[in-house]
């Protein structure tokens, strides 16, 4: 082979290549779904999907596959193929499909994995394509899912919000029952104060998203009303930061909680370091898997709710890209899996509660029921069926945001700032993240 | 004699060439280019799909302001000026490189006091070895998580500081802004010091027995012969241990992510955990993410070419 051809060779190879990674790296334009048609979900039922789950294989395999088998009975022209992805891996998944135009038909997805897409507009706006289902759901679970121009990104699935789990032993060590239990952020903080003063445990655990609660249970807006400004340093917010910094110096807060992992609150409360837990009941269960000593004395109650907006809500939905080429079927099947006799039949065998008024109706949820899971489950879904849940003050304040905000103000609650300074440098970082975004 | 012998000189080389020439035109009749070719081919395909299409793509990215889920732009030299005034990313790189500056001395200093006391032989080193090593088969998140759990206000470190009066409030190791990145730095060290004690007692054990004896017998102590004749001979490997724990000190991650999440108030935010808050989660601007890649991807290159530069240097001394 002479030197000009290898050279040919060479340059035809880096090329193609050149041009392919081109294509990879900026592919998926948001103006694809045009081209591949948009919205087209009023044809035939038939032709083969695929349905992408969050780490739902092995505990629902035979729910799962049930499902498939119930649709294809149905539409016997259609066929679904299920593929069920980690949950630390989802979102890098999906980046990597939507980037290579390989997205699964319908994506079992929770709102912060679905933002980028929704924000892109690369799912069908269930609003335009599904809006008369709305009234079968809840209605803050149908409001979580608005993204920008997408009014409804998903079909709501399956739900959780929290009750609140007590350590009665730590109360009772504090001189409290169950019946002092507080019902706000305000009044946690208050008792947190008093437990720390009488025991050698704390009340609880902030969290990122916990911190954001309180805010919101504060009053703090968070952002201005169109979400392109930050909106955290406010007299609420520096009261609250204070009183996070007084509790933290008395003990009042886990020493080691500002930089602990997320979801480490269990293992504190499970080891009797807090008196309380607000959290979703699926955690009672690991609580008595890892701790039977303490599930021996934890009770349930209401929830910790903010004054004027209820207890927080966390939902997967169930989002068809526009990228599907076959989003008649791809629909079906998402509004087959989100109807109430199948939502109750995924919340009888699991911890998770129905986006379905019509599930949330049956008597599973209704009746309290002697144990302590099922206090909790009539007490989230009495949550869910009353409207005292909420999702975001604004979609711009999602996991980024909250982050952000948990991270600026961790020095101030450990008492190695000036609240005040968190907060101002705090709302000059988000307002920059929000700014960025909007580039 | 005086006439023969450049003669000689002279086609010694020449016939050398030929030599070659016949040599390689035997063996490229017995294998062909595509022989060669296809023996390289697995281990091309794997460099090009997993580096080299990786790489390119990551340097179109910097150029655009595409996210995670792809599309974008090109936006020219834009996510570079942002990354040139951006205190977050300057303050990452610094901790990054206070990381590179404290741990990558103690490493070395360590792994090679370590392979010396290894190397003598004494009673008990094969239980030593074993100890030393054993670090290396346990994932770095195990260790992180452990070391977090040593870390805790009422964890073991603290007992221990509390039980002989050291301390009296628990040391907040993992959440005091002025000693958080050091105590991560500690499981650095302490998980890697194995690895590279093993790279330089194998060069230990491959230097001159002989040069040692003859320094012995000349009166020179144990010291002396250590750091005139033994170092001397690993000087490379000593070089190779100090470039590879800079490279892997400049990529810290896993630490920094278990253990503080980078916290607090990212006062152990490093350059990779700063690229993947941005990128990866919870952001997903790819297109900022990569030039902070390549950024990275520039320094680890100076590193290495120090370490080649270095090398060459050493090679020429002798």
């Amino acid at each position: 082979m002479s030197q000009l051809k290898r050279t040919g060779m060479s340059v035809s190879v880096a090329g193609l290549a050149a041009l392919s990674l081109v294509a990879c790296g900026l592919g998926g334009e948001p103006g694809d779904a045009a081209t591949a048609g948009g919205s087209n979900v009023d044809g035939e039922v038939t032709g083969a999907i695929t349905f992408q789950t969050m780490q739902l294989s092995p505990t629902f395999d035979d729910f799962i596959n049930g499902l498939i088998e119930d649709f294809e009975d149905e539409y016997p022209d259609a066929t679904v193929e299920w593929v069920d992805v980690p949950s630390a891996g989802t979102a890098q998944k999906i980046a990597a499909d939507a980037a290579s135009g390989n997205l699964a038909d319908v994506l079992d997805l929770d709102v912060a994995t679905l933002a980028p897409l929704a924000r892109d507009g690369r799912v069908l706006d269930m609003a335009e394509v599904a809006g008369e289902d709305e009234a079968d759901f809840v209605d803050t679970a149908w409001g979580m899912f608005a993204f920008g121009d997408v009014e409804v990104a998903a079909l709501p699935w399956y739900l959780n919000t929290p009750i609140l789990m007590m350590n009665t032993a730590v109360l009772d060590e504090a001189g409290l029952t169950p019946e002092d239990a507080p019902q706000t952020y305000r009044e946690m903080l208050a008792q947190a104060e008093v437990i720390a003063d009488r025991t050698d445990a704390a009340a609880f655990q902030p969290t990122v998203r916990e911190l954001l609660n309180m805010m919101i249970s504060y009053g703090v807006p968070m952002t201005n009303e169109d979400g392109t400004e930050a909106v955290v340093d406010t007299p609420e917010a520096l009261e609250l930061v204070e009183q996070l910094r007084d509790l933290y110096e008395v003990g009042g807060i886990p020493a080691d909680a500002l930089t602990a992992q997320q979801r480490s609150e269990i293992e504190t409360f499970q080891e009797g370091r807090t008196a309380y837990l607000n959290t979703g009941p699926s955690r009672l269960g690991i609580v008595a898997e890892n701790a039977p000593e303490t599930y021996e004395v934890v009770e349930v109650g209401e929830p910790l709710r903010s004054e004027d907006a209820g207890a927080w809500l966390v939902a997967h939905g169930l989002a068809v890209p526009t990228t599907s080429a076959n989003q008649a079927t791809a629909l079906a099947f998402a509004r087959f899996v989100a109807n109430a006799e199948n939502q109750l039949a995924l919340a009888q065998q699991s911890s998770v509660f129905p986006s379905n008024s019509g599930a949330l109706e049956d008597p599973f949820f209704a009746e309290p029921g002697d144990s302590v899971e099922e206090r909790a489950r009539a007490v989230a879904a009495e949550s869910l069926r009353s409207g005292a849940t909420y999702d975001r003050p604004h979609e711009a304040v999602d996991t980024e945001y909250e982050e952000e905000l948990w991270s600026q103000l961790q020095l101030a609650i450990m008492g190695d700032q000036e609240p005040a300074e968190a907060l101002a440098r705090a709302e000059e970082a988000l307002m920059a993240m929000l700014q960025g975004r909007s580039r | 004699m005086t006439l023969t012998a450049p003669a000689r000189t002279e086609r010694a080389p020449g016939a050398a060439r030929d030599r070659h020439k016949r040599t390689q035109r035997a063996l490229g009749k017995r294998n062909p280019w595509y022989v060669s070719a296809a023996f390289m081919a697995p281990v091309l395909a794997v460099q090009v799909t997993f580096l080299f299409v990786p790489l390119v793509n990551t340097f179109i990215l910097s150029f655009t302001d595409a996210q995670t889920i792809g599309g974008g732009s090109f936006i020219g030299l834009e996510n570079f000026q942002r990354l040139a005034s951006d205190p977050l990313f300057w303050s990452a790189t610094g901790r990054s490189v206070l990381y590179m500056a404290v741990v990558v001395p103690t490493i070395t200093a360590l792994s090679v006091s370590l392979a010396l006391l290894i190397n003598t032989g004494l009673r008990g080193s094969g239980v030593v070895r074993g100890i030393l090593f054993s670090p290396l088969v346990m994932p770095m998140a195990i260790v992180a998580m452990m070391f977090e759990w040593f870390y805790r206000s009422d964890g073991m470190i603290n007992q221990m500081l509390h039980a002989v009066h050291l301390v009296n409030e628990p040391v907040r190791f993992l959440s005091d802004p002025s000693i958080a990145l050091f105590s991560i730095m500690v499981v650095t060290i302490w998980k890697s010091s194995g690895l590279y004690t093993l790279i330089l007692l194998a060069a230990l054990q491959n230097t001159s027995k002989e040069l040692d004896e003859a320094a012995e017998l000349d009166g020179a102590g144990w010291l002396r012969r250590t750091w005139q004749i033994t170092l001397p001979q690993v000087r490379g490997t000593i070089v190779l241990v100090g470039i590879l724990a800079a490279i892997a000190a400049i990529r810290v991650f896993t630490e920094p992510y278990i253990m503080t999440g980078g916290g607090p108030s990212r006062t152990t935010e490093t350059i990779v955990l700063y690229l993947y808050r941005n990128g990866i989660a919870p952001g997903t601007d790819a297109g900022y993410a990569s030039a902070i890649s390549l950024f990275l991807f520039s320094v680890v290159v100076i590193i290495s070419a120090a370490r080649w530069l270095a090398t060459r240097r050493m090679d020429g001394a002798r």
